[in-house]
């Protein structure tokens, strides 16, 4: 059954242990991702989206659960094992600055993976970096250039031809797009949805950006404080979303309720997200819930199936 | 082309620096307490010709501006010199030996006893002033386990225990530099990077947070040999290394006693030269660590090409 999906992350739960606190990062999150298919990945800031798409592809080692890639569980790999593993699943960050090694040229960039994995010949690898250039939209005179003489945007292109470079048949992006101007965005949007066509790339897409998720995504998983609340293909979720989270999240610009007790239901959410240190009893979500109940700062709500690919985790759906 | 007029606008500068260091120490001698000035005062010259005085003596017009008549022979200045250079580069170069490996090693493991044990070892090792470590070593290998020479310098066992004593000292702060500096290029986004392309870790610590985390540790301690230097007058005189410090000594304390020769040679270009010394050494090491970051670093050879 798990052999059906590429990636299929199940129970995961990563703590990070400070000197005095413990950080709950990722508590037991299951999503799955099939071969050609796009997860995306919204929640506010410290939900957790950055450590479950690590753990997702092992740069992270959860505390518990299984991460199994093609049937395998990365989890249990050795380091050997798991370099060998990269090359299916690379990784675009946010910050092209700071993620490009800035002493290497473009070109050098590009190649590094090769080299690293040493594929090809010499002259294969060449001809590669020109044609990896040329698909991401940047002109093979900048192979000589330095990082730091390109835009954010055309490092973004470089830090995309690099994550191809190995043919990998995952891609995790995340917030790609949030270290760019707007129109720059639209850009490396295009340019995501492009790749996503011609290859049958998979990719697990983390972002503030909604819009950006709504359009690359065939699913989207809702994380709140390390918890996926929802997850649902992006057509059901947007037009029916069933968490209350979920519909603060997409709901409140766009269609705004006759009844006042239904309006009154969806202003925006009333103060922060509780710090990750001191996780609320009960449903995450209860401090801030617009419907909470006495049962909800009691027990968790366990993640239900409604139907396929949807699951929400709320005591009221 | 442009990279020839910076440097012809550095060495400009460098000769400035240097004719200042000519020029300081030789009008505060004359200035100074028993220098010619009072002397001249005595004889009834008037300021005005005394400060024209003063100049002749920084461009005696006979002879160039680089030009030091030492009393002392050059064969010993330049034996003196050497023997005080090579101390004083032989323990950069150890420490720097121990200070990389232990450093990296402290930044990159996690969690373990390393991590406690060796900053407390690294503060000590800045903490003790360098004469004591001087003295708990001359105790330790030449008198409860005496197989290293106390002091002296008459076989190349007798700079053992001078250059690890300087060595020691520096040990330290190097060690306490490179720790910071690998841990924080370990925070970078590139290394993260770079093992999500699957770069083996010892290449990740070696290529890419080794490589800079060294270039930084090398621009910071670079210019701050003049430190160094003044350490090892210290212990050259500690364990009596005939080096600058003897020379030194030997010239500038008799400045204005009017000793007979023989006693201190009275030799008041000896401190000018020392001076131009340092200040040449200390110019020479940030010429270094320019090229250095230019040859190392692409970003600052394009930046300012
Ligand atoms: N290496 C780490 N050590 C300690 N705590 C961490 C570490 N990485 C993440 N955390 C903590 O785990 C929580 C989740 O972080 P994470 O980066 O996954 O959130 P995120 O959803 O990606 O946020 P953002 O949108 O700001 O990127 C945060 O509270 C964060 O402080
Ligand atoms: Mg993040």
């Amino acid at each position: 059954m798990s052999a059906a999906y590429l990636l299929d992350v199940g129970n995961v739960s990563k703590v990070f242990r400070l000197q005095k606190r413990t950080v709950r990062a990722v508590h037991r999150a299951s999503l799955r991702v099939r071969e050609g298919e796009s997860v995306g990945i919204v929640g506010e800031s410290g939900s957790g989206k950055s450590t479950l798409g690590r753990c997702a592809v092992g740069l992270l080692r959860p505390d518990e659960g299984a991460v199994r890639f093609l049937g395998t569980d990365l989890t249990r790999l050795s380091n050997k094992q798991m370099r060998a593993q990269r090359r299916h699943m690379q990784v675009v960050f946010q910050n092209p600055s700071t993620a490009l090694n800035q002493r290497m040229t473009v070109g050098r960039n590009i190649l590094d993976p090769l080299l690293i994995h040493r594929v090809g010949t010499r002259m294969q690898r060449g001809v590669r970096v020109f044609e990896l250039m040329e698909q991401v939209g940047l002109s093979p005179e900048y192979a000589n250039a330095f990082p730091f003489e390109l835009s954010g945007g055309q490092q973004q292109r470089v830090m995309i031809a690099r994550a191809l470079a190995l043919d990998p048949k995952l891609l995790l992006c995340d917030e790609v797009l949030s270290a760019l101007d707007v129109s720059v965005q639209a850009q490396i949007l295009a340019l995501l949805l492009d790749l996503r066509r011609d290859r049958g790339l998979s990719m697990l897409f983390i972002s503030h950006n909604l819009p950006a998720v709504e359009v690359l995504s065939d699913v989207i998983a809702v994380m709140y404080l390390g918890e996926i609340l929802e997850m649902g293909r992006t057509e059901d979720l947007l037009a029916n979303p069933r968490h209350p989270y979920t519909r603060v999240l997409f709901d409140s610009v766009l269609d705004i309720p006759e009844s006042k007790a239904a309006r009154k239901a969806l202003r925006p959410l009333p103060g922060e997200m509780p710090s990750p240190y001191e996780i609320p009893n009960g449903c995450v979500f209860h401090t801030r819930c617009p419907v909470a109940q006495d049962v909800c700062r009691r027990e968790v709500p366990q993640a239900r199936t409604l139907d396929d690919d949807r699951q929400v985790a709320c005591h009221y759906v | 082309m442009d990279i020839l007029r910076r440097f012809a606008s550095r060495l400009a500068g460098m000769l400035v620096v240097l004719t200042l260091s000519i020029a300081t120490p030789t009008v505060i001698q004359f200035y100074g307490p028993g220098g010619e000035n009072s002397k001249l005062a005595s004889q009834g010259v008037s300021a005005w010709t005394r400060a024209k005085t003063a100049f002749a003596t920084v461009w005696p017009e006979e002879k160039g501006i680089l030009t030091f008549h030492l009393h002392v022979s050059t064969m010993s200045f330049v034996n003196d010199f050497f023997s005080f250079m090579g101390l004083a580069i032989g323990s950069i170069v150890i420490a720097a030996i121990v200070a990389v490996p232990v450093g990296t090693y402290a930044a990159i493991q996690q969690k373990s006893w390393f991590r406690t044990v060796l900053p407390t070892g690294f503060l000590v090792s800045q903490s003790i002033p360098t004469y004591v470590i001087g003295v708990i070593l001359i105790l330790l290998f030449s008198v409860v386990w005496p197989i290293l020479p106390p002091n002296g310098w008459n076989s190349p066992l007798c700079a053992v225990l001078p250059t690890l004593t300087l060595a020691a000292g520096n040990v330290g702060y190097m060690g306490k530099f490179v720790q910071s500096a690998v841990s924080e290029t370990m925070q970078e986004g590139y290394i993260l990077g770079a093992r999500a392309r699957g770069v083996r870790k010892w290449n990740i610590i070696l290529k890419h947070a080794m490589k800079p985390s060294i270039l930084t540790t090398i621009t910071f301690f670079a210019p701050q040999i003049a430190i160094l230097l003044n350490n090892a007058l210290t212990i050259e005189a500690m364990f009596a290394v005939p080096g600058l410090a003897k020379l030194f000594g030997e010239t500038a304390s008799a400045q204005g006693m009017g000793l007979p020769p023989g006693v201190g040679m009275q030799d008041q270009y000896m401190v000018s030269v020392v001076f131009f010394i340092f200040a040449l050494v200390v110019l020479v090491m940030n010429l270094f660590v320019d090229i250095l970051y230019r040859v190392l670093d692409p970003r600052i050879a394009r930046l300012t090409a």
